[in-house]
């Protein structure tokens, strides 16, 4: 599996609800190289899960054209792997199945799907609880669960929506290490692409190589910023950098612009 | 296993704990498992036993004629002594109407319920009818079906089952269409067909609800079946009744009470031993979600 370069153009989606059309996103326009880690920066409401949604098929865009590798994909699910604010592991079957479920859905024997599950569990510390039932974890251990049945699915490109917007800010912490140092540990080719949307401008730094700034909805594309910080990306010398700091302070200042404007309007 | 969480996560101490305690299944309590078991049944029985001796010293004691409260013993006798023949051969004629009504309503209540879930245009069109068919009065429709397909036992399994296959559907429906959203996404996802989304996520989902439809069928299938034969039955428990009573035997009419009771709790019991064996994972959760709290 190699990486594939996204490309999204002119995207747009609206849709109908009681109270009339609403504009989720307007002309959202970008390119993502194969292998690059690029985040969606916006504050809540702003239609960057709507968004991610769109990109990956769940639901249809209203205008736009979004290519994989310079083509149209045939099949979204084929392309993307997705992975969501909440863990949704199924409550009834162990957590073994659960991480097995991407596989066995695309077709794997059951037996060699709960193999490989296993080995990467184990390799990730989660082997031990391969056959307690979801509710029995952490809110951190279900989300790394449901990241693993994401990548074992193997697809080039990785949707990431608020993955740890659930976890309290410690467990958040470690997770953006394990996310990297997973991501990381992919070597060359394989490394795949990730599309990440956060609210959270500090873990936004922390984790791109470069942060899309989207506006209030209408959502549109309103800031580009290159982060150019060192991979490995250690917390302690990022947090430490003034480098780090003046990102975090451009992006904060990107999303409050013209924010002001929005008080008071009803989501 | 510390040792391996620690060098793979970084996770500090005092979360790793935390999280390892969560990770546990709740504690087996210190007690043996037969004085568990005896202080969640004692308070039923007590009160049982209480009330039974109760009646028993009233019934004796104070006078009162046989044919108006008769005592626990004398029902006893009438249906488990010498004479009991005659409540057998009428229970097993009513048995037979109620399980053969309530296994057509069940299966046939769950084939029915994926139906209307899966497709809109059947929903629209049967549900309502469904919803009607529990207002059609016993007491017009049993003589109607008589009249249909004569005197036998196929009437009263009509009746058994269109009492018993509604909370069957009501329940099973209800489970299968309200699963969350975001794990029908979550199916799509990962590419998941229609019938791969039934088969890993309406099916299990519905099952809690499922049995909960199931042991309301059970117990209606019993009042069913004996509501269909006082209308235009000739055999089986509920035209006994209505002799004994007849000829004041009111004993009689307690005993046959008591067989019927029997039914209901032993179908009841059977079905949640089923539901302990199908769905484990839903016990779990329970007690996990009850213990965090």
């Amino acid at each position: 599996m190699t990486a594939s370069g996204l490309s999204v153009r002119g995207l747009d989606k609206t849709y109908e609800t009681d109270n009339g059309m609403i504009t989720a996103f307007i002309d959202v326009s970008f390119d993502i190289a194969p292998g690059e880690f690029v985040s969606i920066l916006g504050p809540s409401g702003c239609g960057k899960t709507t968004l991610l949604h769109v990109i990956a098929g769940l639901e249809e865009e209203s205008g736009g054209v979004v290519e994989v590798g310079g083509s149209r994909p045939a099949s979204r699910a084929e392309v993307f792997g997705y992975m969501f604010q909440k863990d949704l592991l199924l409550p009834w079957v162990r957590v073994i199945d659960n991480v097995a479920l991407g596989l066995v859905v695309n077709g794997v024997d059951r037996k060699e799907a709960q193999a490989r599950s296993l080995e990467v569990m184990t390799k990730y510390g989660l082997g031990a609880f391969a056959r307690a039932y979801a509710c029995q974890l952490s809110g951190g251990m279900r989300q790394r669960a449901a990241l693993i049945r994401t990548l074992l699915v193997g697809r080039p490109i990785m949707l990431l929506d608020e993955p740890f917007g659930a976890l309290d800010a410690l467990t958040r912490s470690t997770m953006q290490d394990w996310l990297l140092s997973v991501w990381e540990g992919e070597q060359g080719q394989d490394r795949r692409t990730v599309l990440f949307v956060t609210h959270d401008v500090q873990e936004a730094v922390f984790v791109s190589d470069r942060v899309l700034v989207m506006s209030q909805r209408p959502g549109r594309i309103k800031h580009v910023v290159d982060i150019e910080l060192p991979r490995p990306r250690l917390r302690q010398e990022l947090l430490a950098s003034p480098r780090f700091g003046e990102y975090c302070a451009e992006l904060l200042a990107s999303i409050v612009e013209g924010a002001g404007d929005a008080v008071g309007q009803v989501h | 296993m510390a040792q391996v969480l620690r060098q793979s996560s970084n996770i500090s101490a005092e979360a790793e704990s935390a999280t390892l305690a969560k990770a546990r299944p709740p504690r087996a309590s210190t007690q043996s498992r037969v004085t568990r078991r005896v202080k969640l049944y004692a308070p039923a029985a007590g009160l049982l036993v209480g009330l039974v001796a109760l009646w028993q010293l009233i019934a004796a004691v104070a006078g009162i004629q046989s044919y108006v409260l008769p005592t626990p013993s004398s029902v006893l006798a009438d249906a488990f002594g010498s004479d009991r023949s005659v409540l057998l051969t009428a229970a097993s004629t009513t048995v037979i109407e109620i399980l053969v009504g309530f296994g057509i309503a069940v299966s046939g209540g769950f084939v029915l319920s994926t139906l209307l879930v899966h497709s809109r245009i059947v929903n629209r069109a049967i549900y309502p009818l469904v919803i009607a068919s529990q207002t059609i009065p016993t007491l017009a429709i049993a003589p109607v079906l008589i009249i249909w397909f004569g005197f036998g036992i196929l009437p009263k399994v009509i009746v058994v089952t269109l009492f018993a296959f509604f909370p069957v559907v009501i329940n099973t429906v209800a489970g299968m269409s309200s699963v969350d959203r975001d794990v029908i996404y979550l199916m799509r996802s990962l590419g998941s067909s229609r019938w791969q989304l039934f088969r890993w996520v309406r099916l299990p989902a519905c099952l809690p609800n499922f049995f909960t439809g199931v042991k309301q069928a059970a117990v209606i299938s019993v009042i069913g079946a004996v509501a269909g034969e006082w209308v235009g039955g000739q055999s089986g428990l509920g035209p006994l009744m209505i002799a004994a009573n007849s000829g004041l035997e009111t004993a009689v009419v307690f005993a046959a009470i008591l067989y019927l009771s029997v039914m209901a709790i032993t179908m009841f019991l059977i079905v949640s031993l089923v539901e302990r064996f199908t769905i484990p994972w839903y016990f779990v959760a329970k007690a996990t979600a009850t213990t965090r709290q």
